[in-house]
């Protein structure tokens, strides 16, 4: 008898066994279709010359009178920033968004060496919609801070082309002559 | 003869240069826009892999850092860049080159239940800021330039309650239904036949 019933319990194990990955192979096998979705990563905002192409590694103000305002930064390219109407204003760098996501767009400017620059402001703008004067580059920079600015630039390939934004930036000069100094520039994306 | 030689030539080779593809410029990548939602219990170490690709033909070199968006009224759950550690901080990174980086979240030991690092679940989600406070961000530029870039990346913790003993229990339970289920009906079967074996054999 217990022969018997141990040779049941054996039986039932064997069954359960076949039967429970056989339960999942049915549900597995009927009418169902695959899907599959992957993610690519995202790159940062990118830092560009006038073409809105050209990789841009410095920023350079010339040399001015002590307590001057310079407003005509170059970028390593030679190009200077310069004003007037759509199509003829042209930003010291543009920035341009290649990720498929919107960025609000963060920036970080550090103290310049020397303290020779007192003061810094920096404008926004749309692809190509021109800057009349150096008054127009209205907004304070906040020195060595990660700034989250007001401005967004779209994801890419944005049919206003809202993915590309002219970069302007001015600077007042210490009253102090003869001095130089260096400061560098960090533009962030926050999704 | 020659000069018409030339001139064919000339067009040919301006045509060449028309189809010279002009040299994009790409910054660095990565592979995660948050880190949001991380799970511990106080005194455990969370850990999360994040990897960069370099896309620009330009070696760049940069780091990264954490970074706390005060607002105002905020409790002191919302700054935990002090449990946070990123390893390695420092990079150089060149076209087609993948680096990971580990982010290291300690959560201490006196630390309370519930989210830190954001005011709420959802903050992972693109476009909400206002939700983040803490962040590690990475930032690099061309060797040698002083023009940077990067990206900001949220960071929040879900600091658990106290651990379930059983958890581990449980988690092999679930991890292992089949044999769970064999065992159980065994067991059963076992329970309802041996007594009756032995109350044959005692009879």
């Amino acid at each position: 008898m217990k022969k018997r019933i141990l040779t049941l319990v054996g039986v039932l194990a064997l069954v359960a066994a076949l039967a429970i990955p056989m339960a999942a192979l049915a549900i597995a096998g009927s009418n169902e279709a695959t899907q599959s979705a992957s993610t690519a990563p995202a790159t940062s905002i990118e830092v560009r010359a006038q073409d809105y192409t050209t990789a841009v590694s410095t920023i350079t103000f010339p040399s001015g009178a002590p307590g001057s305002t310079i407003s005509n930064p170059y970028n390593d390219l030679a190009e200077a920033q310069t004003f007037g109407a759509a199509g003829t204003a042209k930003p010291v760098v543009t920035l341009v968004n290649t990720a498929p996501v919107p960025y609000k767009i963060c920036y970080n400017i550090s103290t310049f060496t020397n303290s020779v620059v007192t003061g810094e402001n920096y404008l926004v703008l749309p692809k190509g919609v021109g800057c009349a004067s150096a008054g127009d580059i209205s907004n304070t920079v906040a020195f060595d801070a990660d700034t989250i600015t007001g401005f967004t630039i779209a994801e890419t390939g944005n049919t206003s082309e809202n993915d590309k934004k002219d970069f302007y930036l001015k600077v007042e000069l210490n009253t102090t002559g003869g001095q130089t100094g260096i400061s560098t520039l960090t533009i962030l994306g926050e999704a | 003869m020659l000069k018409k030689r030339y001139v064919e030539l000339s067009i040919l080779l301006l045509l060449g240069l028309s189809f010279i593809p002009s040299a994009t410029v790409s910054a660095t990548a990565v592979d995660r826009l948050s880190l949001c939602n991380l799970e511990g219990y106080p005194g455990d170490t969370v850990e999360a892999k994040i990897t960069l690709e370099g896309t620009g033909p330009e070696e760049r070199s940069g780091y990264w850092y954490t970074f706390y968006k005060q607002v105002e009224r905020d409790d002191d759950r919302m700054d935990i860049t002090s449990w946070i550690e990123i390893e390695p901080s420092e990079y150089v990174i060149r076209q087609g080159e993948t680096k990971v980086f580990t982010i290291r979240v300690k959560i201490p030991r006196d630390a309370e239940p519930g989210l830190c690092g954001a005011t709420s679940e959802e903050a992972g989600k693109t476009g909400h800021s206002d939700e983040r406070r803490t962040y590690i961000i990475f930032k690099d530029a061309i060797t040698g330039g002083n023009v940077y870039s990067g990206l900001l990346i949220p960071v929040s913790v879900k600091v658990l309650g106290k651990p379930n003993p059983l958890a581990p229990l449980v988690k092999i339970v679930k991890e292992n239904i089949t044999v769970t289920a064999l065992i159980i009906v065994i067991a059963i079967l076992l329970a309802v036949l041996l007594p009756r074996v032995r109350a044959r054999k005692a009879s």
